[in-house]
């Protein structure tokens, strides 16, 4: 997490007085058509900007011939094994196929082949040698500038089952994806305790009650100016609809709290958050309990990271699951196995990691439906958002880094989604750190290091 | 038309700006001019507006009838035609921009139709009440106070019985919402129609749905009534005078019971105004001036009067939450209670109001100010020091409202002199940040006097300045100084422009010196104006605006008959038609 000095917002600003003895709230209410109604016409005509980044790390790469989609066009495809869970959402998704994570690939450089994937993926920097921090930002830390500015958090990092094997539970370049913006390059370790999370985001949040009812009110006082306006000469009418202006501006801020309610605080007493620290080199040490905890914790991680764009506490996130040690078993998969163990440790089980990289897909897209669940007014969570999801290799046990198994979702910014772009000429993976850039309004040319990087990727909004 | 810097202060009264038919001209196209105010004069007229007077003396001055009544005064007989007032009325059409209400304008309003109370958060944004921007923080400040009012309304069935007469133990759904309604009505000052009625219905339907039960329905109604625009807003549509071609029309019976009740009580109608306008029985000249009179004789009058004095005077507003013990708090009840006792006990006038030799202090102000043998919280009438206090100019309130000799100077310029101060005449912050203090040895005048002789400083320092040196006794928050840091202190000064102009010696001179200025009474008058319509003085005004002087002046600065004067001006009784 990197915190915002210049905001004091919060999701439980300063309201004295709550909305008494109110259940819970009807939903279909006839104000809420006419506002979602007028705001549509309104969304129609332009894309909404993109405003919110979310890059999601997967660890150990795919099993390529699982992964890649057939079909015979950009939008007529047919979705592979392990990203079949995203049909219901294939419309949201660009499978971004045939980039070449060219600063991180170890045949070119002399780069850790598990850490500089780790440290290359959002940076484009090429490791400095094993066991080396890279010297530059990643593309989160850049954007957050931007986008979070007014937010209470200019990021929010979260990871899931963290610090596995060799890094005992350590902030190390082999579990670490994001770094500063400044001159230090300070890499930013996640967060780990979903408690202490959950407490930090949302521990001073309002009832949802209360937006409801203030956007009840707002819409009706709105009305009255609205109508009173064009009653009046042009001087007095500028002024109420000055006012106006400004009744529209409570309304925003209150669809911003409608829409924020902080998700349930399941019990994850089963889960050591530290549990890293407890890891051995080779993953023999295992932590059932932990491990098994890992669905309820992720989707708890998923459902925060979700409403703290919802609740408006940050424009910018990562969620990482593992790393690239990834010395975890999957209890409810009925793998017993580490998943290093699977990839090559234990020789190549392309079943099983297909059955895990297809787990992790199932995991991404609850966290699109959830993101699209979240009304905004004239649009949806989703809409303004735009995620990335990424490994730090290509091939589990070769360790290739051609062919990268990178996807984007979302919306904002013009992004065109629903397709399957495929690039055979194998551009190096900057260039589409330089076109979500591009994407968020940033009008650079090049991102990371300079060996790496030709221009902005084509085709994708 | 010249703008000064800020506050309160006009500069029309001190420019002779040409009318745009010249004084004393009638124009070709007729006489309605005094037509037009036969109008209003009898009601007799104003049935078949057809008002034909060839006497000049019909305009604008109105009928002496209770001149010198009651309150000592009453709308004087201007004593024939003004000059202003005979060019063509169609010239004189008086502006009425939107006004927003003044914070405790706003609370009076919840206090007397709902019998809540309100704080004071509003207050902060009093100083736009006139046409300019609302910030957002005063948007939110409406929005959160109307939620809080309104949970308070309907907190409980004898709270929403107190507010809206609605008793939710006895009362179908139907007959409650009927008493919320009237409520709403009186809150936006106008009958509902139709619509309104259905529209509101459909809000408490909403809100009923979102808390689930009927206080909730109510809740929504008042909390939507209490941001409405017809609440926050002064909203005057107009109508057309009967037999008088537009531009010239008037304010609609509700409008005018509005105009009334905020002028002389800064609240809402009270029943018998909204009974007058129900059966249109504020469209005369008269009419007007009885309501105004009954208003006057109430003691809810003396609020506006001491909103518009600690206005004037720019007493610095409390800030929220105010602490009850503060200097400052304590400053603006001395002077509100000073005021009080010197327009509506005493001489009620000017005069009085820069001389009268009492205050009113409690234990903390008589210690800060040197009064000896005054125990407890409690404010109380004592006779301020001879020779170092006299009136509201020696007060806290103006003192450290204006702390430095120059802003002092300058609020004397502005405020009593209109004074011809243009913003472009002011290029440099009025406290120069970069200056460094005062020498060993030297008095702050002199150190002003140092930094300021200079050709470049003094055209803009010197007038005010010379002024605002009458102050030298009273440090930043009016204590008093014997000597200045050992130093004899120089308290001379003097006003170099207007029939003030003239040396004296300390502030208790300067306030004589302005209490006998026909200038100054002049000024006074066009500071009320302003305040009274919530806008700046214009050409149109013209004819307004004598009158309101003049009778001023025969009242000898008598406020109570000016508040009267102020309803029976074109200004107040006329306004654009639709």
């Amino acid at each position: 997490m990197t915190q915002n000095t210049n905001s004091k917002r919060g999701v439980g600003a300063s309201r004295r007085s709550f909305l008494r003895g109110t259940g819970q709230v009807a939903i279909a209410l006839p104000w809420l058509e006419t506002m979602a109604e007028r705001r549509r016409a309104h969304a129609a005509a332009a894309p909404v900007p993109a405003k919110r980044f979310l890059a999601v790390y997967q660890p150990g790469g795919t099993v390529l011939e699982n992964w890649r989609p057939s079909g015979s066009s950009e939008t007529d495809f047919k979705l592979s094994p392990i990203l079949a869970p995203f049909e219901p959402l294939k419309n949201r998704l660009v499978v971004v196929d045939g980039l070449h994570m060219k600063c991180a690939d170890q045949t070119l450089f002399n780069v850790e082949q598990c850490q500089g994937g780790m440290v290359g993926w959002l940076t484009g920097m090429v490791q400095p040698g094993a066991g080396n921090w890279v010297k530059g930002p990643s593309i989160d830390q850049v954007l957050a500038r931007r986008l979070s500015a007014d937010k209470r958090l200019a990021s929010l990092q979260m990871a899931i089952r963290w610090g596995t094997g060799k890094s005992h539970g350590l902030i190390h370049p082999i579990n670490t994806a994001t770094f500063a913006d400044n001159a230090t390059f300070a890499p930013i370790p996640p967060l780990l305790d979903p408690v202490k999370i959950w407490q930090m985001l949302f521990g001073d949040a309002r009832p949802p009650t209360k937006a409801a009812w203030d956007r009840s009110i707002l819409d009706a006082v709105g009305r009255r100016y609205a109508r009173l306006a064009v009653k009046l000469g042009a001087a007095d009418r500028q002024r109420l609809e000055a006012h106006l202006e400004k009744i529209r501006d409570i309304e925003r801020r209150v669809a911003v709290q409608a829409s924020c309610r902080p998700p349930e605080l399941v019990d994850t007493s089963d889960y050591n958050p530290e549990s890293g620290r407890n890891s051995d080199d080779v993953g023999r040490i295992k932590d059932i309990p932990t491990d098994s905890a890992i669905p309820k914790v992720g989707k708890l991680m998923t459902d925060m990271m979700v409403m703290a764009f919802a609740c408006d506490l940050t424009a910018v996130g990562l969620l990482q699951w593992s790393d690239t040690e990834a010395k975890h078993t999957f209890p409810w998969l009925g793998l017993d196995q580490h998943h290093r163990y699977y990839q090559n440790d234990g020789g190549y089980h392309p079943r099983e990691l297909t059955q895990i990289a297809t787990w992790y897909s199932s995991q991404h897209v609850y966290l699109l439906q959830e993101l699209a669940k979240v009304d905004l007014g004239d649009h949806k969570l989703i809409d303004e958002t735009v995620v990335f999801f990424g490994s730090e290799r290509q091939h589990a046990a070769t360790y290739a880094k051609k062919d990268m198994p990178f996807l984007l979702a979302g919306g904002g910014g013009g992004l065109r989604t629903g397709r399957w772009v495929r690039y055979p000429d194998a551009p190096p993976h900057n260039n589409l750190l330089v076109s979500l850039f591009n994407l968020f309004g940033d009008s650079r040319t090049a991102f990371g290091d300079e060996r790496c990087v030709t221009g902005p990727l084509p085709n994708l909004f | 038309m010249r703008t000064i810097i800020r506050g309160l202060s006009i500069l029309l009264a001190c420019a002779a700006t040409p009318l745009p038919l010249g004084c004393g001209i009638r124009s070709e196209v007729g006489h309605i001019g005094a037509d037009a105010m036969g109008v209003l004069t009898d009601g007799g007229a104003a049935q078949d507006g057809v008002a034909v007077s060839d006497r000049p003396d019909d305009a604008a001055a109105p009928s002496d009838g209770d001149g010198g009544k009651s309150d000592g005064g009453g709308a004087a007989d201007a004593g024939g035609v003004l000059a202003a007032c005979t060019s063509d009325i169609a010239t004189r059409v008086p502006p009425a921009p939107l006004r927003r209400l003044r914070g405790y304008e706003y609370q009076n309003t919840v206090r007397d139709l709902l019998g809540l109370r309100a704080p004071d958060t509003l207050v902060t944004f009093d100083r736009a009440g006139l046409p300019g921007d609302l910030p957002q923080q005063a948007a939110d400040a409406y929005h959160d106070l109307a939620h809080e009012l309104a949970l308070e309304a309907t907190r409980d069935a004898t709270a929403i019985g107190a507010t809206t007469k609605c008793d939710v133990m006895t009362m179908n759904e139907a007959a409650c919402l009927d008493q919320v309604l009237n409520v709403v009505s009186r809150l936006l000052r106008q009958p509902l129609d139709a619509s309104d009625v259905t529209e509101w219905r459909s809000v408490f339907a909403e809100g009923r749905a979102l808390g689930g039960d009927l206080a909730s329905g109510v809740r929504a109604v008042l909390e939507v009534a209490l941001q409405s625009p017809e609440l926050l807003y002064r909203v005057e549509l107009g109508e057309m005078l009967p037999g008088v071609p537009a531009p010239l029309g008037r304010p609609r019976p509700f409008e005018m019971a509005a105009r009334l009740s905020y002028l002389l009580w800064g609240s809402a109608p009270d029943d018998l105004l909204w009974q007058a306008a129900t059966a249109d029985r504020l469209t005369t000249k008269s009419d007007v001036e009885s309501h105004a009179r009954r208003l006057l004789a109430d003691a809810r009058a003396r609020e506006p009067v001491r909103h518009f004095y600690l206005d004037f005077l720019n007493a610095p507003v409390a800030l929220a939450p105010a602490d009850p013990t503060a200097l400052g708090t304590l400053f603006r009840q001395e002077t509100a209670a000073f005021v009080d006792e010197v327009v509506w006990n005493g001489a009620g006038d000017l005069k009085g109001l820069l001389t009268a030799p009492f205050g009113f202090v409690n234990q903390r102000l008589a210690e800060h100010y040197g009064i000896p043998g005054i125990v407890g919280n409690e404010l109380r009438k004592v006779a301020v020091p001879a020779g170092q206090r006299r009136g509201f100019l020696t007060q806290g309130a103006f003192l450290s409202g204006a702390s430095t000799m120059t802003r002092r100077g300058l609020q004397i310029a502005q405020r009593f002199l209109c004074g011809p101060l243009e913003k472009g005449d002011l290029t440099l912050p009025l406290v120069h940040p970069l200056h460094p203090p005062p020498a060993d040895g030297q008095t702050v005048r002199q150190h002003i006097e140092q930094l300021t002789g200079r050709a470049e400083c003094s055209t803009c320092h010197r007038p005010l300045d010379a002024t605002g040196f009458a102050f030298s006794h009273y440090d930043g928050t009016g204590k008093w100084m014997e000597t200045e840091r050992g130093l004899a202190i120089d308290a001379r000064g003097e006003i170099l422009t207007g029939d003030a102009a003239g040396s004296f010696d300390g502030a208790l001179e300067l306030a004589q010196r302005l209490a006998n200025s026909r200038d100054v009474l002049d000024c006074h008058a066009d500071q009320w104006m302003k305040f009274a319509y919530g806008r700046d003085i214009v050409a149109a005004d013209a004819c307004s605006r004598e009158f309101l002087q003049q009778s001023l002046a025969k009242t000898g600065g008598n406020i109570p008959s000016l508040m009267i004067s102020l309803t029976q001006t074109e200004a107040f009784l006329y306004r654009p038609a639709p």
